[in-house]
């Protein structure tokens, strides 16, 4: 049977649910380490978006700053983490030095893109180990490649081939705050798995679900 | 006052005076206009595939992929009055957004101008000009009153083609 998104009940995206809740606190753990502060991550929400909804035109040319990742092993797909370039200040600060961070300076300066990457890849880490220790099989992920530009061009990369057979992608918001400054960083990840992977991952909600 | 049409992923949309056509945030996409600037036609695709022979059996939209979005493209525009003879070409688009994208869908910006550009050439269409390739995305707005093709980019600056 074809598997789709459309698929998954509330009870499988509760799972999901918890799957990245306790992701999001691993996340955090390792954020407060790397950015010398605490880091509070809130519950983040899930939820399963078409391809319109996610591409929306209203903020398809919103910059942002992204990091990509591969996955590959149990859920081949496409990972993004996604933030708003006006809060990627806050979240740079320790590096900054009081300097003010433009789109140009994100993309020429390796230093800055390879924090950026680094601070994707720590996310995605956590979230794909938690990923792993619930479904007992691993996935693995690739180097980050980090990009600043329009929203709808970085996610549109992601949906190429899943958009032979999907219309659905599954979006995980997360809430970063600063435990001092309480100034909040919004982040999106956005999960885009191959066919072959999201049959598994459904196989494996329902597995636990049943 | 003029009228801006959005053109989404994988649409086709046709357009006539008064009325602009627009596609945001064009990544490895390809936004491609055939316009009759005589009779202030104009119609815009928003490719995001070179070629249909790749799918699995699901339908898709005809604006999805260069060898069928031209000629459905063309079959709108005829057929709100545009003449073939007097259709020309603009697009941008085509980006390589990330390095590692394997598979299907490796240099799939550069297989999309390619696509575009080889059905132009089987339905004579010239291209007259574009803006394509890089590593930024683009938006892009057709002026069908004029035939300029407005292009913003978020890292390299504005232009017009």
């Amino acid at each position: 049977m074809q598997r789709s998104l459309r698929q998954l009940t509330p009870e499988h995206l509760d799972i999901v649910k918890e799957i990245a809740n306790i992701g999001s606190g691993h996340a955090a753990t390792s954020l407060s380490k790397i950015l010398e502060q605490r880091i509070d991550m809130a519950v983040p929400s899930v939820e399963i978006a078409s391809f319109s909804d996610l591409l929306n035109m209203d903020d398809a040319e919103t910059p942002v700053v992204a990091a990509y990742l591969k996955m590959s092993g149990a859920l081949p797909g496409h990972l993004f983490i996604m933030f708003d370039l006006g809060e990627v200040d806050d979240l740079m600060k320790p590096m900054l030095r009081g300097n003010p961070l433009n789109a140009e300076e994100l993309l020429v300066n390796p230093l800055y893109s390879s924090f950026l990457g680094e601070i994707g890849n720590i996310m995605a880490g956590a979230y794909i180990s938690a990923l792993s220790d619930f479904s007992g099989r691993n996935s693995y992920l690739s180097p980050p490649q980090v990009c600043v530009d329009m929203k709808s061009a970085v996610l549109s990369e992601g949906i190429l081939d899943l958009s032979l057979y999907e219309d659905q992608v599954m979006v995980i918001n997360a809430v970063l705050s600063n435990g001092e400054t309480h100034q909040t960083i919004h982040s999106a990840f956005t999960l885009l798995p191959e066919l072959s992977g999201l049959s598994s991952f459904i196989e494996l909600l329902e597995g636990k679900n049943g | 006052m003029v009228e801006v049409l959005a053109v989404g992923l994988s649409d086709i949309k046709v357009a006539r005076q008064g009325q602009n056509l627009r596609s945001s945030g064009l990544g490895s996409c390809v936004g491609l206009v055939l316009f009759d600037s005589l009779r202030h036609i104009a119609g815009m695709a928003h490719i995001m595939l070179p070629d249909n022979k790749i799918t699995r059996g699901k339908a898709h939209p005809p604006g999805k992929f260069a060898n069928t979005a031209v000629p459905e493209l063309l079959k709108q525009l005829l057929a709100i009055g545009a003449k073939k003879s007097n259709l020309y070409a603009k697009m941008a688009g085509g980006a390589e957004m990330f390095r590692t994208t394997t598979g299907f869908t490796a240099n799939i910006g550069m297989r999309n101008i390619e696509a575009v550009k080889a059905e132009l050439d089987a339905h004579h269409f010239e291209l007259v000009s574009a803006d394509v390739g890089g590593n930024f995305g683009r938006s892009i707005e057709f002026v069908t009153e004029t035939g300029d093709l407005r292009i913003h980019t978020v890292s390299q600056g504005d232009k017009v083609i």
